[in-house]
């Protein structure tokens, strides 16, 4: 079974950016690049299967100012191989394009069973590329993944839902995308994950590859076009407390609560 | 290699001994990897940092050629007493040290243990992040690799470069706990100021940078004080005994903070901000407690064999890190060759390293750390020479000498004379 | 101008995230036809009287036994019929798992991209502009969708429905559709519906856990301090996902929304499917981590250790 996992690497949302310009590789720090939380919960998904059937496992990052770093991370997780896909004209914003990439990128690839991704890339939160990718394809599909299990036929997954959770099943070549749960939990990287990372020859592909070109692919070829982006700035004033001994700490919301006559109780 | 093995030898530690190992060894075409706790060589580790160009030199030739390396050269050392309201400083400008390879320069660590594991890792060593070494793996009474969490990793040779407070070497049985006694708490905090400021500020050319290492005013505690200039920061720290600590049960983030409020600390750091605060131990126990440096299938350098010179104002400890791994690095490929894993293979790097500077040193300075338990060096002395100088320069209208008369007697009175003479000696036996 | 919504239907009632949509609609857009869509094995006639109500002229209807659960390929070859006979040149949804499901897979049949989640739509000349919070609701991003016919959902709890609707009986149109095994090929299983035994909407206060509370022995911390204080607790479905709590305590989008004075929030990172359930007069937030999203939104704000910070204000509180 092969399985391909995409996977975004951001700028950490720990990480209180100056401006919003976080694609901007002169003001991105290469520490504070991250693989985006949601793609670790969908390696996890992919690993669960590497252990338990035979399947080879192939990370794939086409968004990131380094994906290099984060293939390394997905391998040494437990990745079998990585693919990274670096052109500054791939650089998208925009879900549908970024879903015709990777259909590009998984037609170069091949045969493939499984695809697994993240439910939400955090610098655009477009919360499409997943559902996008699956219509392009024609793939049966499930998003907003919480568990899965191997059955005769494929999967059964349950996925979030308003008031509970939806089980449904579907058959062994699909497309799911997953989100942070307890079943999902990302593992940790391994000291011999991390020397088969440090090893492994990572081919790259570019735009041109991938038989792309600027028209096709480029910001111009962008349906979802940006007009601004600011960052928030909230107005509400927070009183917060961050230094001295936890009693000190308590004394001293409680004397500040007093104060604004905020009455702690129902 | 054997396929019984990673790696021929596998380094705990990515700090200046760990990398100045690996970078011997990987020169030497030895397979060789490093295994560090943080997310990258440098990320987690503290220090002041001012170290001794001529070492560094020696293990990377022309290292000032790579403007990443550095961050200024050392042209001016300052020490410092401080009292209660008043403040004594001698001032050294040493414009002979503005040439390579520097006598002293000033590194930013996570800056520095980066660039020097670039350069192992361009001579062929691997260097694993990420990965904590919780323990050793024996094979009967031989070390043959190191565990992080269930996975072993085979090697011919550990070198444990873990820094101060090492497990392993515990673990290796090359050493009993250590006491509190025997350490030290370094804390340091970095500023962020203009380069122009700096240069300003400190009466400084381009590139060039100051040192100051500050007693007293730390509450009684022995210790000291230190700042050095980097392009556009400047390290500030506080280096505390913690056994006096603890018994005078004080909290060392308070004589932290009062120390910062004495005018001639307030005064260098007047509106430069503060982006950065770590704290880390420091051995101090001094030559008597280092371990034993070599075992079976292990050798041990840097602050994991105790090699630090705590001279209490300031300590010295990447210089013979640096050397001591370099050393072990070179041992390593020797004991290779000789293919004798055991101590009577590995007691080869003892050797070698008792030809070193870096081992002559610790001798040498043995008894630093004994002068420096003794207190008056951290209270009487600054007070009264801080005094004395008040007192020769005030002219009130009454005669000189006089004064002076009373200001010995006043030390004389505070100090039992036999002490002062004690101290006296000791200063100049040590130092 | 037309607009076509997606008529969700969540526990036999319209989705209340709709009825703030069409309000928001109405006022952007005044003039405009507003067109809904109801999939379902039956169809009941409360939901198109609502619907008319709240403005929407007329009800696309498809009824058929396939469409009984929500499945992304019948649901879309229906909705992609019902926009080839309504011609709008706005889809929308609300933001829900399937809302958010669907509309993307109907604009990439339609070869343009969506706006997901917005939480504002304002129009400058021509163009319609959508509004999204991205980057943990660091930042706001504009976008218009270039195109003839744009598709976008809201995030939900960001409108408000209008409390006094005129709207009157839309016009009802039934939509035959036929479905084949090609269509049904993702099995819906069951909806495994979490009890809702405790309502939280008329708490005054909610001591509400995340993850960061660890286990589920540590949840008597939490239940300790809201008895005292009289209040209920309150989760992230982090926790209810691990049962270390009863379902019914999870608040935000898939859980229950909230609107007590005062919200403590322990252990919480600030997820904005959590916070978009919560409106509270004071906000208190207890955290290790000092760059928690959460901390942004909180009045007051404590960086500790929740399992040593709550019992102490309890203590202290007694
Ligand atoms: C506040 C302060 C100021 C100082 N100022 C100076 C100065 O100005 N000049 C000077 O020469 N010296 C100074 N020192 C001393 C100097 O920092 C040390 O002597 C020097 O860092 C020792 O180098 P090392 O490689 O032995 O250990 P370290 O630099 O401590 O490196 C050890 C490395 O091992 C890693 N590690 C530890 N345990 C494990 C494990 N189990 N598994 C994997 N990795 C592990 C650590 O993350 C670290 O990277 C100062 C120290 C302090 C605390
Ligand atoms: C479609 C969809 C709908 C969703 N709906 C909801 C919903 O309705 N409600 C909901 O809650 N989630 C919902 N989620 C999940 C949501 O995205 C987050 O994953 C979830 O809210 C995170 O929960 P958390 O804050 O408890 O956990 P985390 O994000 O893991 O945060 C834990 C926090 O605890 C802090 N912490 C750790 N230890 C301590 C300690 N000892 N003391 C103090 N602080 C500590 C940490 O610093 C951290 O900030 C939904 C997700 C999807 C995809
Ligand atoms: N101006 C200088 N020139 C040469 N070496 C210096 C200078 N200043 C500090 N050092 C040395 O750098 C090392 C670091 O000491 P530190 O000062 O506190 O931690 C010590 O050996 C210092 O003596």
């Amino acid at each position: 079974m092969k399985i391909i996992v995409f996977i975004d690497q951001i700028v950490s949302t720990q990480v209180k950016l100056q401006g919003v310009d976080y694609f901007d590789p002169s003001k991105v720090n290469e520490d504070d690049l991250v693989i985006n939380p949601t793609s670790k919960n969908a390696i996890e998904g992919a690993l669960k299967l590497k252990d338990s059937l035979e399947a080879t496992v192939t990370a794939v990052c086409v968004r990131g100012l380094k994906p290099i770093k984060a293939l390394r991370e997905a391998i040494a997780m437990g990745c079998t191989d990585a693919i990274e896909i670096a052109d500054e004209i791939l650089y998208t914003e925009d879900p549908l394009l970024l879903a015709k990439i990777y259909v590009d990128v998984l037609e170069k690839f091949g045969d493939f069973d499984l695809v697994f991704l993240g439910v939400e890339e955090q610098s655009t939160s477009s919360y499409a590329v997943g559902a996008m990718l699956a219509e392009k394809l024609g793939l049966p599909s499930v998003l907003y993944a919480e568990e899965m299990e191997t059955i005769d036929s494929g999967f059964q997954v349950g996925h979030v839902l308003e008031g509970g959770r939806n089980i449904v099943t579907i058959p062994k070549k699909a497309l799911i995308s997953v989100s942070d749960s307890q079943y999902f939990t990302p593992r940790y990287t391994s000291m011999r994950g991390i020397l088969t990372a440090k090893r492994a020859e990572i081919p790259s592909w570019t735009a041109a590859d991938l038989g792309l070109s600027t028209g096709v692919a480029g910001k111009e070829a962008a349906s979802l076009q940006q007009v601004s982006l600011t960052n928030i700035v909230i107005e509400r004033e927070s009183y917060i407390i961050n230094e001295g001994e936890p009693e000190e700490m308590v004394d001293k919301l409680l004397a500040k609560l007093k104060e604004d006559e905020v009455k702690l109780g129902a | 290699m054997s396929e019984e093995y990673d790696f021929d030898v596998a380094i705990v530690g990515a700090g200046p001994a760990g990398i100045a190992a690996a970078l011997t060894l990987a020169r030497a075409g030895i397979e060789t990897v490093v295994l560090e706790r943080g997310q990258y060589p440098g990320s987690k580790n503290v220090s002041g940092a001012a170290l001794y160009g001529p070492v560094l030199h020696e293990l990377v030739p022309n290292y000032w050629e790579d403007d990443k390396s550095f961050e200024r050269y050392l042209t001016t050392k300052k020490i410092s007493l401080l009292s209660e309201s008043r403040s004594v400083t001698i001032d050294a400008d040493l414009r002979n040290f503005s040439q390579p390879p520097y006598n002293g320069v000033t590194v930013i660590r996570p800056k520095f243990d980066r660039w020097l594991a670039e350069k192992a890792e361009e001579a062929g060593a691997m260097i694993l992040p990420d990965t904590m070494v919780e323990d050793l793996v024996w094979k009967e009474k031989q070390v043959v690799g190191v565990k992080s969490g269930e996975e072993e990793l085979k090697a011919k040779l550990i070198i444990i470069a873990e820094g101060a407070n090492s497990l392993l070497v515990e673990k290796a049985n090359l050493m009993k706990k250590p006491k509190p006694k025997h350490y030290a708490l370094g804390m340091k905090e970095t500023y962020e100021l203009s380069s122009k400021k700096i240069e300003e500020r400190f009466h400084l050319s381009e590139n060039e940078g100051i040192s100051n290492e500050i007693l007293g005013h730390t509450k009684g505690i022995p210790g000291g004080g230190f700042y050095y200039t980097n392009k556009e920061t400047v390290s500030f720290g506080l280096i505390l005994n913690m056994d006096v600590l603890t018994k005078k049960k004080l909290e060392a983030p308070d004589v932290f903070e009062e120390f910062k409020n004495h005018s001639y600390i307030s005064k260098l750091l007047k509106d430069a901000k503060m982006v950065e605060y770590s704290a880390h131990i420091i051995p101090e126990g001094g030559f008597k407690h280092m371990p034993k440096l070599y075992g079976n299938g292990v050798l041990v350098a840097g602050d994991a064999a105790g090699m630090v010179l705590n001279a209490g104002l300031y300590i010295e400890g990447i210089n013979f890190a640096l050397e001591s791994g370099r050393i072990a690095g070179e041992s390593a490929i020797e004991i290779l060759k000789s293919n004798k894993f055991n101590k009577s293979g590995t007691k080869l790097y003892k050797k070698n390293l008792k030809k070193s500077f870096a081992y002559k040193d610790l001798k040498t300075f043995r008894r630093a750390s004994h002068f420096l338990e003794n207190k008056h060096m951290f209270t009487t002395v600054p007070d009264l020479l801080t005094v004395l100088m008040e007192k020769l320069l005030r002219n009130d209208g009454k005669p000189r000498k006089r004064i002076v008369m009373t200001a010995i007697g006043h030390i004389l009175r505070k100090t039992p004379l036999w002490g002062m003479f004690k101290l006296l000696l000791g200063a100049v036996r040590s130092l | 101008m037309k607009i076509l919504v997606y008529g969700q239907i969540r526990d036999n009632l319209l989705e209340e995230n709709l009825l703030g949509i069409l309000n928001k609609l109405s006022e952007v857009f005044q003039g405009s036809e507003i067109y809904a869509a109801i999939l379902g094995s039956q169809i009941n006639n409360e939901w198109t009287g609502e619907l008319g109500k709240h403005g929407v002229k007329k009800v696309y209807t498809v009824e058929a036994p396939e469409l009984e659960n929500y499945l992304s390929r019948p649901y879309v070859k229906s909705m992609l019929e019902i926009i080839e006979k309504a011609e709008p040149t706005l889809v929308m949804a609300a933001g829900t798992v399937f809302g958010e499901d669907l509309i993307p897979r109907l604009a990439v049949h339609h070869g343009v991209s969506c706006a997901q989640r917005v939480v504002n739509i304002t129009l400058e000349g021509e163009d319609i502009l959508f509004h999204t919070p991205v980057r943990d609701d660091q930042a706001m991003k504009i976008t218009k969708i270039e195109g003839v016919i744009k598709f976008a959902t809201s995030r939900t709890g960001a409108f408000f429905e209008n409390e006094n609707p005129s709207g009157s009986a839309p016009e009802i149109e039934k939509v035959e559709i036929s479905f084949d095994a090609d269509d049904m090929v993702v099995k819906h299983v069951e909806v495994r519906k979490a009890e809702r035994t405790v309502n939280l909407k008329d708490a005054k206060l909610i001591v509400a856990g995340g993850r960061g509370v660890g286990g589920k022995d540590n949840f008597q911390i939490l239940k300790d301090l809201a008895e005292l204080l009289g209040g209920e607790i309150g989760a992230t479905r982090a926790c209810t996902d691990v049962h270390w709590i009863e379902e019914t305590y999870e608040i935000g989008q898939t859980g229950q929304s909230v609107s007590p004075d005062i919200y403590i929030a322990a252990g919480i990172s600030g997820a904005p499917q959590h916070l978009s359930g919560v409106k509270a007069k004071t906000f208190i937030a207890i955290n290790t981590d000092e760059g928690a999203p959460i901390l942004k939104y909180a009045d007051y704000g404590i960086i500790g250790d929740l399992l040593v910070i709550l019992p102490l204000l309890k203590k202290k509180l007694e």
